[in-house]
């Protein structure tokens, strides 16, 4: 038949693969945006639920940089930029002092002028933020606040999720 | 060597091999996929550690209309245990108790509990008659217990902060901590 000899003269079709190609490298590129491959100070923890966690960066005592992200794991283990740390007894050998760790940090940066109510310590300029697991004991967190004040450290904060949980 | 027209080997249209591409594109896409963790999106509520109470500073100004959180840890008995397991949590504000045993640990979400909206109630009465000389207002102490999971903590204090109230410090851990 004269139709199908025309047919075996064409061209084998080629896909088109342009606009794949386009798609896929749009793709790649919005996961290397978002992804977080490795992110030491911020471990994957469950934080609890607060409907008034403002975003940190709007906080009104200074900014969000240098802040230093102390997280307590749901077994009580306090870990900074990847590293354990606990002043608990049960724990006492294991693991580095967290005071100690918190009372070098803090020389690291300026002190403010003494509170005139105790003018044996001047506030560092240092600021802490505590991200505990919901589930973890509040002893743990006392840890933080402890060796904190006990080094002059005064902004403080505490972590919390803005989803809500029913949602 | 240059082709001219009329050569004896006739010009052929170059094609790019976009196989071998594709399939690294695809796996770089299939890694990202897998790799990528989305972060929720964080919140900080200010932790108020006080600069004029603690082991260095004198004796501590005492506002007798201070009002104290207290999130207790019970056993099954209704008694004060030291049991990190098996315990559940008491609301107190002053001899008022504000939750029954196991309200919390029944709940599917417990940060979503009407006890909460009491505990706000009863600060906003505390705030409205609160008749003190302290220059940031009425103030509030979140006394919890060691054992108490955190999440009770972040909830009574998200409660203040919504309350508006600003002198908010955390009672300092039981001595045999």
């Amino acid at each position: 038949m004269a139709k199908d000899s025309r047919v075996e003269q064409e061209p084998e079709p080629k896909p088109d693969l342009t606009p794949m190609i386009d798609i896929v490298f749009n793709l790649i590129i919005f996961f290397m945006i978002v992804s977080e491959l490795s992110n030491l100070t911020v471990e994957q923890l469950q934080l609890a639920y607060a409907s008034e966690a403002q975003d940190p960066k709007k906080m009104k005592t200074g900014s969000s940089d240098k802040v230093l992200q102390v997280n307590v794991l749901p077994d009580g283990l306090i870990k900074i930029r990847g590293a354990g740390y606990s002043d608990d007894p049960k724990m006492k050998g294991a693991y580095p002092s967290l005071k100690e760790f918190i009372e070098i940090e803090a020389a690291g940066y300026d002190r403010e002028e003494p509170d005139p109510s105790n003018p044996n310590l001047a506030p560092s300029k240092m600021r802490v933020n505590i991200r505990a697991d919901k589930e973890t004991q509040f002893k743990n967190v006392q840890q933080v606040f402890d060796a904190c004040q006990k080094n002059g450290v005064y902004k403080t904060s505490l972590a919390a999720t803005k989803d809500a949980p029913n949602k | 060597m240059s082709k001219k027209k009329g050569s004896r080997f006739p010009l052929e249209e170059v094609e790019l091999e976009m196989t071998p591409m594709i399939d690294i594109v695809f796996n770089l896409l299939i890694f990202f996929m897998c790799a990528t963790k989305f972060r929720t999106p964080e919140g900080v509520i200010e932790a108020f550690l006080p600069k004029d109470k603690g082991q260095a500073s004198g004796t501590p100004q005492i506002d007798l209309n201070e009002v104290r959180i207290k999130l207790l840890w019970y056993d099954g008995a209704g008694r004060p245990t030291k049991a990190d397991k098996g315990g559940f949590v008491v609301l107190k504000v002053g001899d008022e108790v504000f939750n029954s045993a196991g309200d919390f640990e029944k709940s599917r979400y417990p940060s979503m509990s009407p006890v909460w909206r009491n505990l706000f109630d009863k600060l906003e009465e505390f705030k409205a008659g609160y008749k003190g000389s302290g220059e940031k207002g009425l103030p509030v102490i979140i006394d919890a217990r060691k054992q108490v999971p955190t999440k009770f903590v972040i909830s009574a204090l998200n409660e203040v902060v919504r309350a508006g109230i600003q002198d908010v410090t955390f009672a300092a851990p039981e001595i045999d901590y």
